[in-house]
């Protein structure tokens, strides 16, 4: 009974020991981009700010978290107008919703990677959302390559006069560039 | 009537891509104020941001038909010359006339280019009918939009005052010459 207790006791000991680090991101390489589409072409951009805390390690899935602030206002297309269109009324409406967030806690491997079931909340709008990554580990360096498809009207992004979408694409491509250390 | 141009007439070919480049160049005026007029209505009408987005669009997708309309043109006016001036033309009217001519294809071509660089420099990839999508040209690039923007514009100008000029010259040939030059241009005309 004693060694049992101990066998447990060691267990717990263990996993939380396993519980993975939070990964220093490096920003300037680190990139939240996507693609949508506009009279008919794609076009892509990005947000500028975000705040990634990952913590993930492949030999720990079932402890590994991820939690991405994302800045609406940091939206940028190239264009000015086209941003202030997409931070503004109908749209992300950065005012009253600066941020996105998206939140993981359930991790597992696929064929070619990783995928993270997670919820991503936009503007009021939380949806259950699965990204999909590759994970590339040099010597502790980790380069995280992933990304999901969003429906944005699900989201309520671009309603009313917008929301057709033969001139807004439904399907926004997010594509998403994470380098890291532990 | 025939394909080719004559000595004396201007075939199908050469009237048809004539005077479609003319209706053409009419719409592309028509789009370009109507959307013009959509983006001043914007703040007051939110559905006039995605008007301005689809006239635009169309724009575009006109402007690059017309590209290759000039392009055609000129290939079929090296397989095919126009019919020559009149003998009788004094020799600073042929000079004009074909300095207007010339000038025309470097509009044609210089306009649908100037404006596809203005929307690549702004990151809008152009869609031709929603049936391919031409690349962006140049990185995203603001004051290169604007630039742009302003040479588009300028190009017009130059393009109605160059019309201006090419629409009084034929009607003189018509009306005060009393010669062919504007009939031969005319598909309802036989000599």
């Amino acid at each position: 009974m004693r060694a049992a207790l101990f066998g447990v006791a060691l267990l717990v000991c263990a996993s939380v020991a396993a519980e993975p680090g939070r990964w220093t991101i490096d920003y300037a390489s680190s990139r939240i981009a996507f693609t949508a589409e506009q009279a008919e072409a794609p076009f892509d951009g990005g947000f500028k700010t975000f705040e990634a805390d990952v913590r993930f390690d492949p030999t720990a899935l079932s402890e590994s978290r991820a939690d991405v602030q994302i800045d609406t206002s940091s939206v940028a297309t190239a264009d000015k107008e086209r941003d202030g269109i997409l931070t503004g009324s109908g749209w992300f409406e950065s005012e009253q919703f600066p941020r996105a967030h998206f939140v993981a806690k359930e991790f597992a491997k696929t064929s070619d990677g990783y995928e993270a079931r997670g919820e991503l909340t936009i503007r009021s709008v939380t949806l259950p959302v699965i990204f999909r990554f590759t994970l590339k580990d040099a010597g502790g360096r980790f380069e995280l390559h992933g990304g999901a498809d969003l429906d944005r009207l699900a989201f309520q992004l671009g309603l009313g006069d917008w929301a057709d979408p033969k001139w807004i694409g439904k399907t926004v491509h997010v594509a998403v560039t994470l380098i890291g250390s532990r | 009537m025939d394909l080719k141009n004559t000595t004396t007439r201007y075939g199908v070919i050469s009237q048809g891509i004539h005077w479609l480049i003319v209706a053409l160049i009419i719409t592309q005026y028509v789009l370009a104020t109507l959307a013009h007029n959509a983006e001043h209505d914007r703040a007051t009408h939110p559905a006039a941001a995605l008007q301005q987005l689809a006239l635009l669009a169309r724009h575009k997708s006109v402007g690059l038909t017309i590209f290759a309309l000039a392009v055609l043109r000129l290939l079929w006016r090296w397989y095919s010359p126009p019919p020559p001036f009149p003998p009788t033309m004094p020799r600073w009217q042929v000079n004009a006339a074909r300095l207007t001519h010339y000038a025309f294809y470097a509009l044609l071509f210089l306009l649908p280019i100037s404006g596809l660089v203005m929307s690549a420099a702004s990151n809008y990839p152009v869609s031709y009918f929603g049936l391919f999508t031409i690349p962006n040209v140049v990185a995203p690039d603001e004051a290169l939009k604007e630039v742009m923007k302003e040479r588009h514009e300028m190009l017009f100008d130059i393009l109605v005052v160059v019309a201006i000029v090419h629409v009084i010259a034929a009607f003189k040939h018509h009306f005060v010459d009393r010669d062919d030059v504007f009939r031969r241009m005319l598909p309802w005309t036989q000599r």
